[in-house]
């Protein structure tokens, strides 16, 4: 178990910086571009903002939540004002789908010869085989990586995806049950996540990358809408959460933050196209309370940052809660290659070890080409666009006595901002692949 | 104009009984939460291509809760060639709140007092979760050599620094000396 998880958690760690020393390096700046920069995972339900950011659905929901404001440049946004953006999920999708059969072929150290056309089918074949009708879901890390996976391409048409089982049943929105039409709307209002018994075994398809899904025509659970809690008696407020469905218990202020983020869990659900089950919502509700929960419960106040002030860290119960892989996460940073200039403090230093257990069989680095192609470090693109545009803005806000105050250099930045990050992530992703 | 710290969240740590919220949370194995997942990419990213002149890397092994980071001084400004050693503390719903940032090496700066407390707005008001240990490092980096004189939390320093250069500069070779982590 314990090792399991482990592993699964080495697995999420993947990230951007796994193209460098490959042939394929450029990739970097690719996959950064279809990271959240909340998260920083690849972008789960991507929703664009008025300012024309974009974060997964959830983090953005969560942002605007806490102070109405958009991450990326600090705009004032509405909730209401967020819309799909479709084609970067459909990006995030196909190079998700890539992903690992790429790296794999970057690292192998010979690749000429394997990837016949002919070899190609049988990998397509394999892999609809392997993975069956029951699509990864989209926040999952298992990535197998099968031999079979080297030669996959990015293809937009899997069979499998799009599946519907043509038996006169629609499926059910929150569960994916299937059931007749008759049946459906009484089963929606008491549905609770886990479909009625079926002897259909395909009858949880779980569609992924195309927009043509015919589950379209069924009706969507309807978003929740925020409530102003001071117009809610605790008692009130406890029992709008029991209609909801989720734990009642705790003091006041963990009651609204729990409704605050359960509308945001279930609301991003609802700009899913592959919406999971209330069921999975509540385990994910779960998780927010274990973690994220208490932070919020310490502090008096809903801006960010002031929840310090009346808490002490417990230090135990963060590293429990945040119990990681953490030795594994540096051996694999050990066999990456450093592209910076800058060693991580004290003797703890991985980075002397970096060169030494070299990672032998990739080709030589080509990250020189890369890094000098007009935009800074590879791997953070977005991150390091960003510390350019927060950073220039912080200049400017600091010139304008920062504190409180907005002043409209700030604004005038934050034009800025926007321009630069258009520019920049236009380069990256227009870069061409060769490097 | 805020020359008190009581109402920012850099608060000396530990000034404060324990929190009895964070004890809600059960002691359980994280199942690839957010906070954990953001933290080891931002890791894995400063191993691999930091910026220049920051670094920043886990006290510990297995508490990602707790980091060290450094900044060198900017050239032409009067912290060049040295360089500062830092924490970080990440609350538990980090990026949604801002981490807990301190000097630990002593530094004679307009916005950093003598508990090596910091007066940045990113830090405050203007965190956003889009913010990053990186994009910390580099604002201070640039704090550095264009302090906020405005809200200093050193008044002195916020003087000297426009009026007397050359003072400045030895009061920053005076007050920095490294330190032990411990
Ligand atoms: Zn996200
Ligand atoms: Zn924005
Ligand atoms: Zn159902």
């Amino acid at each position: 178990m314990a090792s399991k998880a482990n592993r699964d958690n080495l697995q999420e760690v993947e990230d951007s910086t796994d193209w460098l020393n490959t042939p394929l390096a450029p990739l970097a700046a690719v996959e950064s571009a279809l990271r959240c920069q909340v998260c920083t995972e690849f972008y789960t339900t991507p929703m664009i903002t008025s300012c024309s950011h974009t974060f997964c659905s959830l983090c953005i929901r969560r942002c605007l939540s806490i102070d109405g404001k958009c991450p990326g440049c600090r705009a004032p946004d509405q909730e209401l004002k967020l819309r799909s953006n479709w084609p970067l999920e459909e990006a995030v999708d196909a190079f998700k789908k890539a992903r690992s059969g790429l790296l794999e072929h970057a690292r192998k150290p010979v690749i000429i010869g394997r990837s016949s056309p002919k070899r190609k089918l049988d990998c397509v074949q394999e892999n609809e085989a392997d993975d069956g009708p029951r699509k990864r879901t989209r926040s999952s890390s298992k990535r197998t990586a099968t031999a079979s996976q080297q030669t996959v391409v990015v293809d937009s048409e899997q069979e499998d995806e799009d599946y519907i089982p043509n038996d006169g049943l629609v499926a059910c929105p929150i569960c994916n049950g299937r059931m007749t039409e008759m049946a459906i709307d009484r089963h929606i209002d008491q549905c609770n996540g886990i479909p009625p018994a079926t002897s259909d075994s395909r009858s949880k398809p779980r569609a992924s990358a195309t927009f043509s899904t015919s589950s379209k025509t069924f009706s969507k659970p309807e978003r929740l809408p925020h409530l102003s809690y001071s117009m809610f008696k605790d008692n009130n407020l406890r029992k709008k959460l029991s209609e909801l469905g989720i734990s009642a218990n705790g003091p006041r202020q963990l009651l609204e933050k729990r409704h605050l983020e359960w509308v945001s869990i279930w609301n991003a659900n609802c700009d899913s196209k592959n919406p999971r089950t209330k069921f999975e919502l509540k385990q994910e509700l779960d998780k927010w309370e274990r973690t994220q929960g208490s932070a919020w419960v310490a502090s008096n106040s809903h801006k960010p940052g002031s929840q310090l002030l009346d808490k002490e860290f417990d230090g135990l119960a963060w590293s429990s809660a945040h119990d990681d892989s953490f030795k594994e996460l540096i051996a694999k940073a050990r066999r990456k290659p450093p592209t910076g200039s800058i060693a991580p403090p004290e003797s703890q230093s991985p980075r002397n070890a970096v060169s030494d257990d070299a990672i032998v069989e990739a080709t030589p680095p080509r990250t020189t080409d890369y890094q000098m192609g007009g935009y800074s470090a590879p791997t953070t693109t977005l991150s390091s666009t960003s510390a350019e545009q927060l950073s220039g803005d912080l200049v400017a806000g600091l010139k304008n006595h920062d504190l409180p105050s907005r002043g409209p250099a700030t604004a005038d930045s934050i034009a800025n901002m926007g321009d630069v990050a258009i520019r920049k992530s236009n380069m990256a992703s227009a870069r061409p692949l060769q490097p | 104009m805020n020359y008190n710290m009581e109402d920012t969240q850099n608060s000396a740590p530990g000034s404060l009984p324990p929190s009895q919220a964070a004890k809600l949370a059960p002691r359980r194995a994280p199942e690839g939460q957010s906070t954990t997942k953001r933290l080891q990419t931002e890791l894995m990213q400063l191993m691999c291509s930091a910026a220049p002149g920051v670094s920043a890397f886990p006290v510990d092994a297995g508490d990602l809760s707790i980091w060290n980071a450094t900044i060198d001084g900017p050239d032409d400004t009067p912290y060049a060639g040295l360089t500062f050693k830092l924490t970080f503390n990440f609350p538990n719903n980090y990026p949604y709140a801002a981490p807990t940032v301190l000097f630990k090496t002593p530094i004679y700066h307009p916005n950093v007092d003598f508990s090596g407390r910091i007066c940045l707005d990113i830090l405050k008001d203007k965190w956003t979760a889009a913010y990053n240990i990186q994009t910390v490092l580099l604002s201070l980096q640039s704090l550095l050599g264009e302090p906020n004189n405005a809200s200093p939390l050193n008044g002195e320093a916020a003087e000297l620094w426009d009026k007397d250069p050359e003072e400045f500069k030895k009061k920053v070779l005076g007050r920095h000396r490294d330190v032990d982590d411990e």
